[in-house]
């Protein structure tokens, strides 16, 4: 049994028993490469229900102050998120049926449409390739390759947390050096300049802020008018300070799912700031969002014996 | 809301901070800034006719929002803002700008850039001040009962003062006892009258009152509340000897357990079943568990069957509107070698003499040591006293006042009782202050004591001497002769150090102590028996030495203290406390373990936090916290903290410390050129 069917087998028993109130899935796109987030709330609406690697909605967004039981479909990443918004008590864990699957990488469809320079009519997956055809031509991809840069490295392709899985575990992936540690080992000036012309073209659309599931927040700071934190220009100075104020309330919260890399549409590579954070937070306080829901939030706990190495400017 | 009118009204402290602080130039500084109507300075803002000065300002409707650049706001805040609700004006619409401690005082070498700082304390005040919004106090009703800690003199006393005041008193001590220090001494100075015979006299009042309520062999767990509403957990250790016990002592014969005993202060022993002396309250024996093997010998000698060695401890809570702390003090214990003290037996200390004296100590009273006749008897004075700290180690350096007139006391006993024995006290100073107590001085001169005096860095050296002991000394009142005095006894007049329980018990009541480890008084002569917490009284040495004139003096005083709180049928409470934006707030339930004092509450079906507002103690710490932005504390927001930060850099970088920065980015607006009257001293 694929997984696609195996999600709705799950999806239809909870709907059926009425153990939840509704299954958040994906549908498919209307158009290729591209899938949609799905709301079941019938046996037949979960016949509706798919899996493939265009999935990459972090659909945990929906989860928190739900009042009802949910079915969610997660990803290793998405799972992360269910797990932390439970310990940041934004949903229950008795409300929250997880529907775990194992995640091969999701495709970067941006990559694919500027491979090949026009109008995507299908696509379709066939082992361990990917075929997208047009009116009268067709091209075959590796699929590893044209896969998120975040994918690729992806350490966390199981769900860490779920009630019931579909299919089965995929062996961890190898690794290799992340995009950040690649970034990392830029010169200052250059990683500068990077980030300077990123954010130029930012339009603080906040697409980014709205796919995240732990940017929750009922007044977000960039609208907060009493202290007006930020000003309304669009220069890349104050767009800098709302990403920069956007990573530092995800410290030690950020889940690495890039659904604000998705979401963007100017392409920026926000996953390279919030993957320099989430570095930054694991070497310096040991801890990663989402896996453990007993460990206190990183920026909220204090040692006494904590070396304060930044005060020494070591 | 209407239009912030700021007055601004900067005092000199008298030259305290005009003679640093330029106030004139500041004055008309202020009164350019923006929103300011009205900007005075006076010699001294706190006097009648400074405060006038603000009284009349909002009452001619010049001034709706007052700004004092003065002193710290922990001197005068509450003056000022008693001047305002005087005025009519809502008192928390008040600032205070700090130009004393955190200015003038601290940059008196640099009168010009204390001026600048003086402007930038004061824009930053005045920021602040345009966004303070009206309370109201809260009102909190006050439990008429007290909690008494500790049951020597001074819990005693304080707690029949306030029972006879007509309130409830829950007395709890720590051993099973009642009676403390007083209970183990023989005659008190300068009256002469027997201890056990004025403790039987306190605690038979304290006993048969039925407005209290004794609970022996009982600590505190923990504290919770404020003022008027104190929570108190306590754990009661078992007695394991019911009320049937009639104290025949056939449990005490019965028990195989010796231990040396602390009642004399480790002369003689006693049982693990025991009653420190015949006339001990309650009347019953006790237990002392960490030495009771459990064999159950007692149980089987009890013609009662009251004793029951399984009895459980006892967990409870009590509340209180006010908490009176008497947790007494430790005799100082010498170092093992501290003139010869702790290598020879003949080596005591004052308090053991004094058991010794005593017909229910472990000589029965009498005065002999071993078969031999006391000849010699060397005193040592200061001993744990007034010492120098060296290498870096914790010192006594204060006197601990009780010891010359006891010692003294306990000198006129020896020669009272043994005429023909030669008694040296060695002093550095004799410091008889109490009433009537130099007499006692003159009358040890009189009966044949032999002062001689030690300097403070040369002192006295104790030498064991085979079976005697050898005490030498360089004495100033012959010019420096050293002198050898063969000894018998030497007795050492140690003094007070800190109760064992006070550093627990002001950690778990965030109580400060002072560098003597003694608990620390809101001020030693305007507030003396009161703590910085609110509704928390100190009474006797948990304070400090004293001696029993002073306990009882300081125990009335605590208690006529509480009994001030306790007749109030509300309090009243600065309203600067934690608040939640319910709008802003998602529940995640971030600041619950930051706060100390189990103030917030998570509402689940909601998804956001509450302020339960007796309870908070308005620190912060949740408003650090709160992802959101959705905690704050009232008069400290995030909004008005900004506003101060925005002012504060304002001035930065600019040449004259009078910037025109605030008008130039508010030019327009109305009321920014309108300096009002600057008005002299």
């Amino acid at each position: 049994m694929g997984t696609t069917e195996k999600i709705r087998e799950i999806a239809a028993g909870l709907l059926r028993d009425g153990k939840v109130d509704v299954v958040i899935g994906y549908g498919p796109g209307t158009l290729p490469l591209r899938s949609t987030p799905l709301f079941a709330r019938t046996v037949e609406e979960a016949e509706r229900l798919i899996w493939d690697a265009t999935c990459g909605n972090n659909l945990a967004v929906y989860l928190p102050g739900r009042k009802d039981r949910v079915g969610i479909v997660v990803k290793g990443c998405d799972s992360r998120a269910v797990v932390q918004l439970i310990h940041e008590n934004q949903i229950a864990r008795e409300q929250v049926f997880v529907i775990g699957v194992p995640c091969a990488g999701i495709i970067d469809r941006r990559q694919v449409e500027a491979a090949v320079e026009r109008e995507i009519r299908a696509a379709r997956e066939e082992g361990a390739e990917l075929v997208v055809e047009g009116d009268g031509w067709s091209r075959r991809f590796n699929r590893e390759e044209v896969l998120y840069g975040a994918c690729r490295t992806c350490r966390h392709n199981n769900p860490v947390l779920y009630d019931a899985l579909a299919g089965e575990p995929l062996p961890p992936r190898d690794g290799g050096p992340t995009l950040v540690e690649i970034w990392e080992k830029k010169p200052a000036g250059e990683r500068r300049d990077f980030i300077l012309s990123e954010m130029a073209r930012c339009i603080r659309c906040y697409a980014c802020r709205n796919a995240c599931p732990m940017c929750y927040c009922t007044e977000c700071f960039v609208d907060s008018s009493t202290p007006r934190w930020l000003g309304r220009a669009t220069d890349a100075g104050e767009n800098l300070f709302f990403q920069i104020g956007r990573v530092l309330h995800l410290a030690g919260r950020c889940v690495a799912c890039g659904a604000c890399s998705r979401a963007c549409p100017m392409d920026i590579k926000l996953g390279l700031l919030l993957g320099k954070m989430n570095k930054d937070v694991l070497e310096l306080f040991g801890h990663e969002a989402g896996l453990n829901p007993e460990e206190p939030p990183a920026l909220n706990a204090f040692r006494p014996d904590d070396p304060e190495t930044f005060l020494l400017g070591k | 809301m209407e239009e912030a009118r700021v007055g601004v009204y900067v005092c000199h402290c008298g030259g305290n901070i005009s003679d640093v602080v330029d106030v004139e130039k500041v004055t008309a500084y202020a009164a350019r800034l923006e929103g300011v109507t009205v900007a005075r300075h006076y010699p001294f803002m706190c006097s009648n006719p400074g405060q006038a000065l603000i009284e009349d300002d909002i009452g001619a409707g010049r001034v709706n929002r007052v700004v004092v650049a003065s002193c710290s706001p922990r001197l005068h805040e509450n003056t000022f803002r008693k001047a305002l609700a005087r005025a009519g004006l809502n008192p928390y619409l008040f600032e205070h700008a700090n130009v004393r401690e955190q200015c003038s005082w601290a940059h008196g070498s640099e009168p010009e850039r204390a001026t600048e700082k003086a402007g930038a304390l004061i824009r930053m005040a005045v920021a602040k001040a345009r966004l303070l919004e009206p309370m109201e106090c809260l009102r909190l009703p006050v439990v008429p009962a007290a909690l008494v800690i500790g049951g020597g003199a001074a819990g005693l006393r304080a707690s029949l003062d306030l029972a006879e005041r007509g309130f409830a008193v829950h007395l709890i001590e720590e051993t099973p006892f009642l009676g403390g220090r007083l209970a183990q001494l023989y005659r008190v100075y300068p009256t002469d009258e027997e201890a056990l015979a004025l403790l039987g006299d306190l605690l038979g009042r304290v006993v048969r009152h039925p407005r209290v309520r004794m609970y022996t062999g009982t600590t505190v767990q923990a504290v919770e509340g404020v003022v008027g509403n104190w929570s108190v957990r306590l754990v009661q250790r078992p007695r394991c000897v019911s009320e049937a016990c009639t104290s025949c002592g056939r449990c005490a014969e019965a028990c195989p357990v010796t231990v040396p005993d602390a009642f004399n202060y480790g002369l003689g022993t006693r049982k693990a079943i025991y009653l420190p002396y015949p006339e001990a309250h309650p009347p019953r024996h006790a237990v002392d568990l960490e030495a009771c093997t459990r064999c159950g010998a007692c149980t089987s000698a009890c013609p009662e069957g009251a004793v029951r060695l399984e009895e459980p401890a006892r967990e409870f809570e009590l509340q209180a509107g006010a908490i009176v702390i008497a947790t007494g003090f430790t005799p100082y214990e010498p170092a093992r070698g501290e003139y010869g003290y702790g290598l020879h037996p003949n080596v005591i200390t004052l308090p053991q003499l004094v058991r010794l004296f005593s017909p229910h100590g472990p000589t029965g009273g009498s005065l002999r040591l071993g078969n031999r006749e006391i000849r010699n008897v060397v005193v040592i004075s200061c001993v744990g006293s007034r010492q120098a700290p060296c290498n870096g180690e914790k010192a006594n350096t204060y006197c601990s006042r009780y010891c010359c007139s006891a010692a003294l006391a306990a000198e006129l006993e020896l020669k009272r009782r043994l005429p023909r024995t030669n008694v040296y006290h060695l002093y550095r100073d004799i410091r008889t202050y109490a009433r009537n107590a130099e007499t006692l001085y003159e009358r040890a001169g009189v009966s044949g004591v032999l002062f001689l005096r030690y300097a403070a860095g040369e002192p006295p050296v104790v030498v064991p001497e085979g079976d005697t002991l050898l005490v030498r000394v360089r004495d100033q009142l012959t010019f420096g002769e050293e002198i050898e005095i063969p000894a018998d006894l030497v007795v050492l007049a140690t003094g007070m150090v800190p109760g064992p329980g006070v550093a627990d018990l002001a950690a778990k009541m965030k109580l400060p102590v002072g560098e003597d480890g003694f608990l620390l008084e809101v001020h030693p002569k305007l507030r003396p028996v009161e703590m910085p917490v609110d509704g928390v009284f100190v009474a006797g040495t948990a304070q400090g030495p004293k001696d029993l004139t002073e306990t009882t003096c300081s125990a009335s005083a605590a208690a006529a203290k509480a009994a001030i709180l306790l007749s109030r049928a509300e309090v009243e409470r600065d309203p600067l406390l934690a608040r939640v934006d319910a709008t802003r707030c998602t529940g995640c339930g971030v600041c619950l373990p930051e706060c100390d004092y189990g103030a917030l509450r998570l509402l689940d079906a909601e998804r956001r936090v509450v302020v339960e507002e007796a309870m908070c103690k308005g620190c912060g710490s949740c408003a650090a916290v709160c992802p959101e932005g959705a905690l704050a504390v009232r008069g400290y927001t995030t909004e008005q903290l900004a506003a101060m930060v925005e002012a504060a850099v304002a001035g930065e970088g600019e040449g004259d410390y009078a910037p025109a920065i605030d008008r130039e980015r508010h030019a327009g607006q109305a009321g920014a050129g309108a300096a009002g009257t600057v008005a002299g001293g």
